[in-house]
């Protein structure tokens, strides 16, 4: 504040003309174009099976041989290395190409109508398994977390572009003003792709993911400051209002109009965002069915807040659960993540088609690569029993949302090394997930730097198997 | 005069940001806030962090610095309408700028004035002139009826707190809009 000089306001300069001026004539051709400048709803390139989608994330790259892909043929094998014709020339994170197969740590049965097999650590999952499709063969070129995850939630392995909630909250716009078109939270432990994840990145910042927090306020600043009151606030706004409606009709920018709706939605924030995390509502049934204690955070918690989300019109929930990084003790982690996930997704799953909001959202649960089936074990690091990093082929699921239930795409060799059936790679779920919200991933494009990008580059190709 | 310490150079500094900043953070976050001069430096001072940057930054459209920019965003959004109206920051910075207005001459229109000119570097027109006055009033008679308490608002400091939390009010809101 000290350094900011007094200027006399009637000494036009160039620099006050490409401000004030040349800029603001640019804006108001764009006016027009941009009247959703807060992010209101947008038509979809073509009519679109879901309207919203929530994305849990589970970072840190669950094993697949412990939950989806059963491969019994590896108890046979363990203790031996596999071939190195399989391996070829794949370089991992931690084990060496002549690591030991280690058998899958759990039974597995068949579940269903549709008789998905599953393993025993996902039993309500297992309850819902007709409305899932669950894509065996996926892959990607990432091997490590933090490039995995940028990829898997941005499309490029390296921070600075925008999440697949930003393409949406850009391509669909807000479906509510009282809460943000795009909410992000975190449940587990440290996520080592970091902010990049719910990142804008060359987007403007209104499409960047916001956070909804554990503690304090849900969202930041959401609370007034000690020593105003609601009488205080409400005046504050209307004086904040009523000098931005001046300067609005003097200069005629855009721009403050943003700013006045700006201060309104911030201002029906105080009281959207405390009424969306209070659970009082909730019948004790659906607290039971989610298995939560409304007063500690938790992941099913989180679950149930992106229903209350997408009841209210919220476009994008990303929920990041991170924690299932399992170098050592892979029966260990599943069992553990699999306790703290298992029921809240598939709590979602029937509280969604109960209230009839299944079909036009999206749900997606999955990590940003898979596990070998080699064993991981180092008495330096005192690790045992644990499985690396497979970016080769991994296991997700999706349900609602124009997903055909009860289906099963895609399969891995007997070893669940290589994709034998049907590869899925990750741009094309991302094409597959912005086809669902009624997007074509070729024509949703942001310029920057010169040239027009995309949330899958130049790859990507709707998986139409899982279409329902 | 305001809070800005105008020192060049040093290490990095953690003004303040809730706890819950470090949710989700690899290692935890780890954000020790700085007391004293530390607090108060230009942002360029901040520290920063991949996968943790500093939220006011990240609320008010600052590059990531993981690609080049030509020209920075400058959005509108609700998130920066919390920040300036209840962030704690802010709430320091407009208790300096109260306790400025207290020591500016010319009476209460003077004050205003000086304050509105503070913020926004050009003199109130009549109209804003007026506006600026009547929150100012009103704000100032519910202090004064004991209807709101000043103290929390204004904090400790010199001269009459009713009248520093009603400027503390008024100057806030006028380097916001």
């Amino acid at each position: 504040m000290n350094s900011l000089p007094a200027t006399d306001p009637q000494s036009v300069t160039r620099r006050h003309f490409f401000n004030e001026c040349g800029y603001g004539v640019g804006k108001l051709a764009l006016a027009g174009l941009l009247t959703d400048t807060l992010g209101k709803a947008r038509p979809a390139h073509f009519a679109p099976k879901a309207k919203a989608v929530i994305h849990l994330f589970m970072a840190g790259a669950p094993s697949q041989l412990e939950l989806f892909d059963n491969k019994p043929k590896l108890k046979a094998l363990e203790g031996k290395p596999l071939p190195p014709s399989v391996i070829g020339d794949q370089r991992y994170a931690f084990i060496q190409r002549d690591a030991a197969v280690l058998s899958p740590r759990f039974p597995f049965a068949k579940h269903g109508q549709c008789g998905t097999e599953l393993s025993d650590k996902l039993p309500h999952l297992a309850k819902v398994v007709d409305d899932v499709a669950i894509i065996k063969s996926m892959y990607t070129e990432q091997f490590n977390h933090a490039p995995g995850q940028i990829f898997f939630n941005t499309g490029f392995p390296q921070p600075g572009r925008p999440c697949l909630g930003s393409w949406l909250s850009y391509g669909l716009g807000a479906a509510t003003d009282n809460l943000p078109a795009f909410i992000a939270m975190s449940t587990g432990g440290g996520i080592s792709g970091g902010s990049a994840l719910w990142s804008a990145g060359f987007m403007p910042g209104k499409h960047a993911g916001v956070r909804l927090r554990n503690s304090g306020d849900a969202i930041l600043n959401v609370s007034s400051p000690t020593g105003v009151d609601a009488k205080l606030q409400r005046d504050s706004l209307d004086l904040i209002g009523a000098l931005n409606r001046r300067r609005l009709a003097i200069e005629n920018d855009p721009e403050i109009a943003t700013r006045i709706d700006a201060y309104e939605m911030a201002f029906r924030l105080q009281t959207s965002a405390p009424e969306l995390m209070d659970l009082k509502s909730e019948r004790p049934e659906t607290l039971k069915l989610y298995g939560v204690d409304p007063k500690k955070p938790s992941f099913a918690r989180a679950c149930l807040l992106a229903r209350r989300m997408i009841e209210r019109g919220v476009r994008c929930v990303n929920i990041i659960h991170s924690g299932w990084d399992a170098h050592s003790n892979v029966a260990g982690n599943v069992t553990n993540n699999a306790r703290a996930t298992d029921q809240g997704s598939a709590a979602l799953i029937t509280d969604l088609k109960q209230r009839g909001l299944l079909e036009d959202t999206l749900v997606i649960w999955g990590g940003e690569f898979g596990r070998t089936p080699m064993v991981e074990s180092n008495p330096t690091l005192n690790r045992k029993l644990g499985r690396d990093h497979h970016p080769q082929a991994f296991s997700l699921w999706m349900a609602g949302g124009g997903v055909k239930g009860g289906m099963t795409l895609g399969a891995t060799d007997e070893l669940g090394f290589h994709i034998a059936e049907r590869p899925v790679h990750i741009h094309d779920l991302q094409a597959t997930i912005l086809h669902l919200l009624g997007l074509d991933h070729e024509r949703l494009t942001f310029r920057h730097g010169g040239r027009d990008y995309r949330l899958t580059d130049v790859h990507g190709k709707v998986v139409k198997e899982i279409l329902s | 005069m305001g809070c800005c310490i105008q020192k060049l150079g040093g290490p990095s500094v953690f003004p303040p940001q809730p706890k819950s900043m470090g949710e989700g953070i690899y290692g935890g976050g780890g954000w020790k806030t700085s007391t004293g001069p530390d607090r108060y430096r230009r942002s360029l001072y901040t520290y920063k962090k991949r996968s943790m940057p500093f939220a006011m930054h990240d609320t008010f459209d600052a590059p990531s610095h993981e690609t080049c920019v030509a020209r920075r965003d400058r959005s509108n959004t609700p998130l920066q309408a919390l920040t300036l109206l209840n962030d704690k920051l802010f709430l320091e910075a407009s208790r300096k700028l109260g306790e400025w207005a207290m020591t500016q001459k010319g009476g209460e229109t003077g004050i205003a004035r000086a304050l509105f000119q503070r913020c926004l570097t050009r003199p109130p027109d009549s109209k804003e002139q007026n506006l600026m006055m009547n929150f100012y009033h009103t704000q100032l008679a519910r202090f004064q009826k004991g209807e709101a308490k000043a103290e929390p608002l204004a904090g400790k400091g010199e001269g009459d707190v009713n009248h520093r939390a009603a400027w503390t009010a008024s100057g806030t809101r006028a380097f916001k809009h």
